[in-house]
């Protein structure tokens, strides 16, 4: 019970934290912010729990004892913070996907005509948005109206070829 | 003492098996299968091999330590599929995602491009007729008599969720 328990409650703990900053401090990288976060808290769950000097085990419930007890945690804390992490990504931009189902689910019944939903749906800023995320995360840069990728842009750009490659799925988008 | 390793490593060995099995039924199955069913079996034999591990471990668990074992057992039930939710991320960011694609354009050309030359390769009717054709493909919505019509969505449902944590961080209602 031990690890399942402290390490959700740490994970709680990391979401609480993360909610009342947003409140009153949006940070210019979301997702940074957000791992920094989970670092944080992380580390001084783990520091607390560790510390002989807490000796009251919270709810009668054991803190993790041994090395194997605090890996686990350690897994379950992180693969929580990772899935939070990529969700967030999700939250954070609107996803095409998402708004044509939302547009159409509006209507109800009655459904949503083509039309009606190529002019709701088909905007350049589908797009331009995503170049001015890209140019402030620094993983392209504009030389004299050229956007070129830089070093950081070119690891991303490796990661997923190389993997497509592996899988053998064509170019996606 | 090694059960107790082999147990601890479970669901990350498991998700090596399930990462695998996708790339393997990828290469060799995609055309029959498609792409979401390769990662949900792949997805799931993982999990079988880690509901193995697990079982073996708790059949030769003292009936004394048993309580623990099944919330450890819990836990990797967790670890694993916070894992596999993901590499599905991971696959479907490579597959949809607007900021990888633009990379990829981007990694493609020699000198770069202007904003009108990333318009030209990748546009908002290419996103749009993509994720219609995703869309309609994995039932998500259907197309009758020139109008779109929302099924019994996991997306919509998903959707709803979005909006309800945006509205919490950011008190905004889209």
């Amino acid at each position: 019970m031990n690890v399942l328990f402290y390490g959700i409650i740490i994970f709680l703990t990391a979401l609480f934290i993360h909610f009342i900053f947003w409140k009153f401090y949006l940070p210019k990288n979301q997702t940074m912010a957000l791992l920094v976060i989970f670092c944080i808290v992380l580390t001084l769950g783990v520091a607390i729990s560790c510390n002989k000097a807490y000796c009251v085990n919270f709810l009668n419930i054991l803190k993790p004892y041994g090395i194997i007890e605090y890996i686990q945690l350690l897994f379950l804390f992180s693969s929580l913070s990772l899935a939070y992490t990529v969700t967030y990504s999700a939250i954070e931009v609107d996803s095409p996907s998402l708004l044509i189902i939302s547009h159409i689910a509006q209507n109800g019944k009655a459904g949503l005509a083509m039309s009606e939903l190529e002019q709701l749906i088909m905007r350049d800023a589908l797009i331009t948005n995503r170049i001015n995320d890209l140019l402030a995360g620094k993983f392209i840069a504009l030389d004299n109206k050229i956007y070129i990728i830089t070093p950081k842009g070119r690891v991303i750009a490796n990661i997923f070829i190389l993997y497509r490659k592996i899988l053998r799925i064509p170019k996606g988008g | 003492m090694p059960l107790d390793y082999l147990r601890l490593f479970s669901p990350i060995i498991s998700f090596f098996i399930n990462v695998a099995c996708n790339i393997y039924i990828c290469r060799y199955y995609l055309s029959r299968l498609g792409l979401l069913k390769s990662i949900i079996i792949a997805f799931l034999i993982g999990f079988f091999i880690l509901l193995t591990i697990e079982f073996y471990y708790l059949s030769n668990t003292a009936q004394a330590c048993l309580d623990g074992a099944v919330s450890s057992f819990i836990a990797n039930v967790i670890i694993y599929f916070s894992f596999g939710y993901c590499y599905f991320h991971f696959i479907n960011l490579g597959e949809t995602g607007r900021r990888i694609r633009i990379l990829r354009e981007l990694y493609e050309s020699d000198r770069g491009l202007s904003e009108e030359e990333i318009m030209a390769r990748y546009n908002a009717q290419e996103i749009f007729e993509r994720r219609i054709k995703r869309l309609i493909a994995s039932r998500q919505i259907t197309f009758r008599g020139r109008r779109y019509y929302v099924n019994n969505s996991l997306l919509l449902l998903a959707f709803r969720i979005i909006v309800a944590i945006k509205y919490i961080l950011f008190a905004k209602k889209n």
